[in-house]
């Protein structure tokens, strides 16, 4: 399966195996956290590695791009795309407990349901700058947003995710 | 620093980024402005959060299927596109409400497309079996089918409408009159036969009453809607079904009066036209439906 790249001038990863080695447990810990689920996070795992696998062989893409960003662009796009089907969203009642929840540290406990709250593209960015420590040029490029609008999302996010937490709608 | 500035910068301040005079001015905003300072900490609250939540490694069932390509076999044996991710045929099977409209419109689009070639097989079938004189086979609406075109409506009574709109008929249809009377001349009748006489007069009262005596004279069926002729704007109709060797005879004694005196004396160029046409009905065998119309000049 995992077909070795012949492309001497490049110190880029040569295989997809590398490609997973480097940014496996990355990408299926983001499709995790956001689809909230391990059946829809490995049904998506293994279909981003079957496309990633199928564009190596055709080399369509020039071999610089086979990076951690283009995998991580790749992967997203593919999250993006498939979370409204295999994402497990928040129940009326669970928004509901989470609304009626006055204590701050049990909301904390929770944070993830909040986190779950925002945008596909806003929990995205958070986990990518905040849990896995991305700079904000390579999520830029990931998300294919200018880097300034992607401060302000990062803001608007952190800032939704305030008023939601210590209840100031 | 306003407290809109520092929230405009309150991104980069936690990052750490922030130039060191903006640093400087953020950090004097928030020793001064609680509100700012407070969410300050919430902010950090919540990276801290960000940051310690648990981190899940690939399972390593998936990563067993992935080294031995057991789900890439799976895919491509079972799926009929393996191009196209699981998830994403998943999805749109999900959605029968867009499939379902959809393919009743492309199914909409593939019979309008293929109408015109229907019809069209559907009218030649047809007309073979006119041809082949079976009309006790065909109902009235299907040889209307055949004989009136695809744009125009056709009535099934003997309407008046139909007819007297005779001016118009007869400016069209002039040219073709020639070649018609000649295959008149020559008595070889369709069952659908349908002849128009127009004739501009200035004494259509007179030329009434010998048009009436004439169509009794060729045996005009009784039966007819307007044997007698009936008062119509701009002029006089008549509309009658005759025996079909007499339409030679009515022809000839029609042009007799025309070229009488009265008629000869209108400003029009051609006082008396007379052209064949395709019914639209069915007529009894044997007969031709003669439809004469007097304008006034």
């Amino acid at each position: 399966m995992f077909k070795t790249l012949q492309n001497q001038n490049n110190s880029e990863p040569k295989s997809t195996a590398e490609l997973i080695r480097n940014s496996g447990d990355l990408i299926y810990d983001l499709y995790y956290s956001v689809l909230w689920n391990h059946k829809g996070a490995r049904a998506l795992y293994l279909s981003l590695w079957r496309k990633i696998e199928n564009d190596l062989k055709s080399q369509s893409e020039p071999y610089q791009k086979y990076s951690r960003s283009w995998v991580l662009q790749v992967g997203i796009d593919l999250l993006i795309r498939s979370s409204a089907s295999l994402g497990r969203a928040l129940s009326p009642s669970e928004q509901v407990m989470l609304d009626a929840n006055l204590n701050i540290p049990a909301r904390l406990r929770q944070f993830e349901s909040y986190l779950h709250k925002l945008q596909i593209s806003d929990q995205i960015l958070l986990l990518l700058r905040d849990k896995y420590g991305l700079a904000y040029s390579e999520i830029a490029a990931i998300l294919r947003i200018p880097e300034g609008s992607l401060r302000i999302k990062h803001q608007q996010a952190l800032r939704s995710l305030e008023e939601w937490l210590w209840d100031r709608t | 620093m306003t407290c809109f500035d520092w929230h405009n910068l309150s991104s980069e301040y936690l990052d750490g980024s922030l130039a060191p005079v903006l640093k400087r001015k953020a950090d004097d905003h928030l020793a001064q402005c609680s509100d700012c300072h407070e969410r300050h900490q919430h902010y950090r609250l919540i990276l801290e959060s960000l940051h310690s939540l648990t981190r899940i490694g690939v399972p390593n069932e998936v990563q067993h299927e992935l080294e031995t390509g057991v789900s890439q076999s799976k895919t491509t044996s079972n799926s009929l596109f393996p191009w196209v991710s699981p998830a994403a045929i998943k999805a749109i099977l999900r959605s029968p409400r867009t499939i379902v409209p959809g393919f009743l419109i492309i199914c909409g689009l593939v019979i309008l497309a293929a109408l015109p070639k229907i019809r069209s097989i559907y009218e030649t079938r047809l007309q073979k079996r006119l041809d082949s004189n079976n009309f006790a086979e065909l109902s009235l609406s299907q040889v209307h089918a055949i004989h009136s075109p695809s744009t125009t409506e056709v009535s099934d009574e003997f309407s008046g409408d139909e007819d007297y709109a005779g001016d118009e008929m007869e400016s069209a249809s002039q040219e073709d009159s020639n070649g018609e009377a000649d295959s008149a001349s020559s008595g070889v009748q369709s069952p659908s036969q349908l002849w128009r006489f127009n004739l501009r007069t200035d004494s259509p009262q007179e030329i009434r009453s010998k048009i009436q005596q004439t169509l009794h004279q060729s045996g005009a069926l009784p039966s007819s809607r307007y044997i007698h002729g009936f008062l119509a704007p701009g002029g006089i109709q008549f509309d009658a079904l005759i025996p079909a060797d007499k339409v030679k005879d009515l022809q000839e004694e029609l042009a007799s009066y025309a070229l009488a005196k009265d008629a000869q004396k209108t400003t029009a160029n051609k006082p008396f036209t007379w052209f064949r046409n395709k019914s639209k009905r069915v007529l009894p065998p044997g007969t031709a439906r003669v439809v004469i119309w007097l304008s006034l000049n």
